[in-house]
């Protein structure tokens, strides 16, 4: 009993001190800004950044915060129910609109708009636009990055044919597939394909863009991939893995998620920062070119490209000094090493420049990245909804169809039943 | 107790301390609070706090940043219509239908094979609790990687051994579901391995004896002693099984989410291992929509409320308490 | 002295039981080997096709990173911090909560047990925004006692409370009985007679309790935000990137995280095997 009742008073004390203890300080006359985004690896980086603004601007001080990518959003939502997100955080560009309708990210346009326009890539500030692309800027962004053609060099100088060019279309793409699919062992199964397509949005919405459709109308009330141009590339990338057989099938590319460094296909179609990944994990040569046009493009090039950004709080008590870190991180202040391999500073000079070009690594025209920035179309939006539709539905319908599970048309038509439904609660 | 005072002295002292602390009254009404009280405090603040306000949110629409916004009785009239819930709630019904037997049974299996005194056999215990102890991450890509159908060990020694092409695992709609059920009996076999282990322990020796020496084998005795004996710690295991497989998220987040930077769908492939909590997971954190999120857990509670609340009434049947 | 047929029985009975009990374990083995291997490799190397079980170049270089430059000695001892409280606290409150719904009567106990029950059933993430702003109002975000981790684990304990309640309705009511006719108070019937007896479930209750703490990661995340106050879980999480995962440390991340169990399991192991001494029946 009495050794009870020692633990007993024992915990009560603790759990005075605890109450006691539970209250934070505040330090007046400085302003605290907190930060928050999702690469714990580098904190101590971004934590060397901000020790370089507060020399600039030594009334300010940052905290910085990494939380897992797989966690971040969990936590930014439980911040916002308790009124309290960080001053400033990573954004995402397919949750911009969505985060702007709740009212959690401040509008930057005013800022914006005071800056000197042709120091930044501004061709990719229409992706940040929200409620709609005609909207106010309500994220800033440091580095952005484009869906570029890959292919492996090795691949093509072993089947004798000639790299792909810069303009090229469908068929001359399909043609190249087919003759790079190959069953080596003869086993009766392809051992090496030509191209690679999945339920992914870099394999699907780019090719969609190319055909001169979209995926969402511009009201942002329709899902457009069930018809005309959009059924039609999708029907195309559909037939590469079932008629053609020139693709492995979600099956078989399960788990390892940069099939390409396995140098067991020819082509595929990727975000740029692959190009960091490729260098490192693929043992053979690759180059990149713009992707192949469909049809239905009328011979114009749409790069689908989208920006990595900042977003500042709505509920700021320092929206200007919030400003101030997020122009600073997105300008000439910024390390290239953030941004080396496939993403491109949004910062002019620092992407122009010869650090960024690494002309002794591959790929040998990096700069079609760059030239390929300038053609993000106003048309390329992120409409609200993206996680669900885009990342849920689409992709979990599309793979249905790669995988024999369901018809074609069948699925499309379910897949655009379910988009509109999605669409309609904006 | 300390040293016994005599006789008759002993007595009024034993009759003293029952009316002080012993009395009746005050054991059978005020103690048993005493005793819970931390708990329930727990369960009110912690606990049943939430329970409320997530089940008020299933009736709204919520947005964190702004509060929600009541709708009655949508959020449930929508699952109830929309055949991809459907098909999420059928996803969860069979993971527990496939995991519960294969799940207890083998865990029942391994408590017996270890509880002896084998040389050895300790080391063995401390194998089989590994998966329970590890980072759900890092072996649920262990196992993702070796069940690769292309590359991974599994299907390499099955086309090795058995001269056949190994299944598509995690990679075909048909089989993922039973492949994740069949990982978390490998995590999990370890965990109620020890809770029947204790269980186990708790057979009297005595009891077996008097069996063996009224000649029982050992079969007999397992099946007549040991498993009626067993029968709450497996009533217990049943519950919390069923419970936790309900309830499964890590495990199928891991496996099936794409990797970093995909953007493809969670509980594929094409949705064959969408269960329960990952919709609700990705309804209150990736769309915005809470409140739909509240209100598939509630449908969730319910079908597991109503499970368990059967297996309470039934436990009188095979339940033996003492 | 047994016939030579019994002896050869015996001899093939236990070899069996052994076969079995290694091929269960190799199972196990296997994958834990491949983690090993993993966590020894170089970057990128794990998309090696076909995969390699020795690797060709030992990187224990990946070790002495994951502990210093990757901050994992710190974690660990904030997470054996709230291990350790998670699991001794839970001791006392599930026990004695378990007692008191396994033995004894009142108003409203099978109410509260239901509950306890039922609020096992709610799934996490739909709980964890009320919590964290409990939390929040409380002031216990970034605590340094790290309360918001443990103290709901202390109080709600509803796994334990089930647990001990089925442990303790099978004890005999006869040991019961006999506490009583020695004069002692409820109090100590629990504390004299039954808690000694469950010291198997006790123990069982303990790793089972340091065990979920230690791989808890949604509220350290939360509840959690200066570095130094982080646990092994988070640490393990911020391998996992946007673009790419960092295989080979978080295979050895996991590795080391694993090794404080497994020590842990090796001591308590010896109460797994108490069993229960009727010697109080026998007198």
């Amino acid at each position: 009993m009495k050794r009870f009742s020692i633990c007993l008073c024992l915990l009560l004390l603790i759990l005075g001190f605890a109450f006691a203890t539970g209250q934070q300080e505040k330090v007046a006359g400085k302003v605290e800004l907190r930060y928050m985004m999702w690469d714990p690896q580098i904190v101590e980086k971004e934590q060397a950044l901000a020790q370089k603004f507060h020399e600039l601007n030594p009334n300010i001080s940052i905290t910085v915060e990494g939380i897992a990518y797989a966690q971040f959003w969990e936590k930014i939502q439980a911040m916002a129910a308790a009124k309290n997100l960080p001053d400033v955080f990573w954004m995402a560009v397919d949750r911009v609109k969505d985060n702007q309708r709740m009212g959690a990210l401040l509008d930057l346009q005013p800022y914006v708009d005071k800056l000197d326009k042709s120091n930044y890539f501004d061709s990719v500030f229409n992706v940040l636009r929200a409620p709609d692309a005609n909207g106010d800027m309500y994220a800033f962004p440091y580095a952005w990055v484009v869906c570029t053609f890959f292919y492996n060099m090795r691949l093509f100088d072993e089947a004798g044919l000639p790299y792909p060019p810069e303009k090229w279309t469908w068929d001359d793409m399909r043609n190249m597939a087919i003759k790079l699919t190959k069953d080596i062992d003869g086993d009766g199964n392809a051992d090496q394909w030509g191209y690679w397509v999945k339920g992914r949005y870099t394999h699907t919405w780019s090719h969609v863009y190319n055909n001169g459709a979209q995926m969402v109308s511009d009201d942002f009330k329709r899902c457009l991939l069930n018809e005309g141009k959009g059924k039609e590339a999708m029907k195309f990338l559909a037939d590469l893995v079932i008629k053609d057989k020139v693709s492995p099938t979600p099956a078989q590319t399960k788990g390892v998620s940069t099939f390409f460094t396995t140098g067991k296909i020819a082509m595929c179609t990727e975000g740029s920062w692959r190009i960091d990944t490729y260098r490192k994990s693929l043992a053979d040569p690759f180059g990149i070119t713009y992707l192949p046009l469909g049809p239905g493009s009328g011979g114009k090039y749409v790069s689908f490209g989208w920006p990595d950004s900042y977003a500042i709080s709505a509920n700021t008590k320092y929206p200007d000094e919030s400003w101030a870190w997020t122009e600073y991180m997105s300008g000439p202040g910024r390390p290239l090493d953030s941004v080396l391999g496939g993403k491109v500073s949004i910062w002019k000079k620092s992407a122009l420049s010869e650090a960024w070009a690494e002309k002794n690594m591959l790929p040998k025209n990096k700069d079609l990245v760059l030239k390929a920035g300038e053609l993000i179309g106003k048309n390329v939006t992120f409409a609200p909804g993206w996680p669900e539709w885009s990342d849920q539905v689409a992709a979990s319908d599309f793979d249905k169809i790669l995988l024999g599970e369901g018809d074609f048309n069948k699925v499309m038509a379910e897949m655009a039943e379910k988009i509109d439904k999605i669409l309609s609660r904006y | 107790m300390a040293s016994v005072p005599s006789g008759t002295e002993a007595v009024s002292k034993i009759v003293a301390m029952k009316n002080l602390f012993g009395s009746t009254r005050f054991e059978k009404h005020i103690a048993p609070y005493i005793f819970i009280l931390p708990m329930l405090l727990g369960l009110f603040v912690f606990r049943l706090g939430p329970v409320v306000w997530s089940f008020l949110l299933s009736f709204q629409k919520y947005n964190p940043f702004q509060g929600g916004v009541w709708i009655g009785l949508e959020n449930y009239k929508e699952l109830l219509e929309d055949k991809d819930f459907h098909q999420v709630f059928f996803n969860t019904l069979k993971f527990t239908l496939m995991y519960l037997p294969l799940g207890v049974i083998s865990s029942l299996i391994l408590a017996v094979l270890v509880n002896n005194k084998l040389r050895g056999i300790v080391i063995f215990r401390a194998i089989y609790f590994l998966p329970v102890i590890s980072a759900v991450a890092a072996v649920g890509t262990i196992w993702a990687w070796l069940l690769n159908p292309l590359f991974g060990l599994v299907n390499y020694l099955i086309k090795a051994v058995f001269g056949i092409i190994g299944p598509e695992w995690l990679g075909s709609p048909k089989t993922a579901l039973f492949t994740l059920v069949l990982v978390n009996v490998w995590l999990t076999m370890g965990y109620t391995m020890v809770i029947f282990l204790a269980g186990l322990q708790g057979v009297p020796q005595e009891l077996l004896d008097a069996a063996w020496v009224d000649g029982a084998g050992k079969v007999k005795r397992f099946f007549r002693i040991v498993l009626p004996l067993l029968s709450p710690t497996t009533f217990f295991v049943i519950i919390i099984s069923i419970i936790r497989s309900f309830q499964i998220f890590d495990l199928v987040y891991i496996m099936t989410a794409p990797a970093a930077g995909e953007g493809g769908a969670v509980g594929g492939p094409a949705n064959s291992t969408n269960v329960l909590v990952i919709s609700i997971f990705l309804n209150a954190f990736s769309f915005n929509r809470m409140g739909f999120g509240a209100a598939q857990a509630y449908v969730l509670f319910l079908m597991v409320a109503f499970i368990t609340f059967i297996q309470f009434r039934f436990q009188k049947r095979w339940v033996h308490y003492q | 002295m047994m016939s030579t047929r019994k002896k050869v029985k015996f001899v093939l009975g236990r070899s069996l039981h052994y076969l079995i009990l290694t091929a269960i374990a190799l199972t196990i083995v296997v994958p834990f080997a491949w983690m090993l291997s993993t966590s020894l490799k170089g970057r990128g190397v794990l998309q090696e096709i076909p995969p390699r079980l020795i690797p060709e170049k030992f990187y224990w270089s990946n070790y002495k990173d994951v502990l210093l430059k990757y901050h994992f000695l710190r974690y660990s001892l904030n997470s054996i911090y709230v291990a350790l409280m998670t699991g001794i606290g839970q001791l006392f409150t599930c026990s004695l909560a378990g007692f008191a719904f396994a033995r004894l009567k009142f108003w409203g106990r099978d109410v509260f047990f239901a509950l306890l029950i039922a609020t096992m059933m709610i799934p996490l993430q739909v709980m964890i925004i009320p919590e964290f702003l409990i939390m929040m109002g409380l002031g216990w975000i970034d605590h340094p006692l790290f309360l918001a981790l443990i103290v709901p684990s202390w109080l709600a304990g509803s796994f334990g409370t089930f647990m001990l309640r089925q442990f303790f309705m099978t004890v005999p009511a006869d040991l019961e009985d006999a506490g009583r006719i020695d004069g002692c108070t409820i109090f100590g019937i629990y504390w004299r007679i039954f808690l000694p007896l469950s010291l198997p479930s006790l123990a069982t209750l303990f790793i089972f309790g340091v065990m979920s703490s230690w791989n808890d990661l949604l509220r350290p995340i939360l509840y959690l935000s200066s570095q130094k106050r982080m646990t092994l879980t988070i640490g393990l999480a911020a391998f996992t990137r946007q673009y790419d995962v960092n295989e080979n440390l978080k295979m050895a991340g996991s590795l080391f995280t694993l090794l404080p169990l497994v020590v842990l399991y090796g001591f308590a192991q010896k109460y797994f095997v108490q069993g229960i001494t009727l010697s109080g029946l026998k007198a």
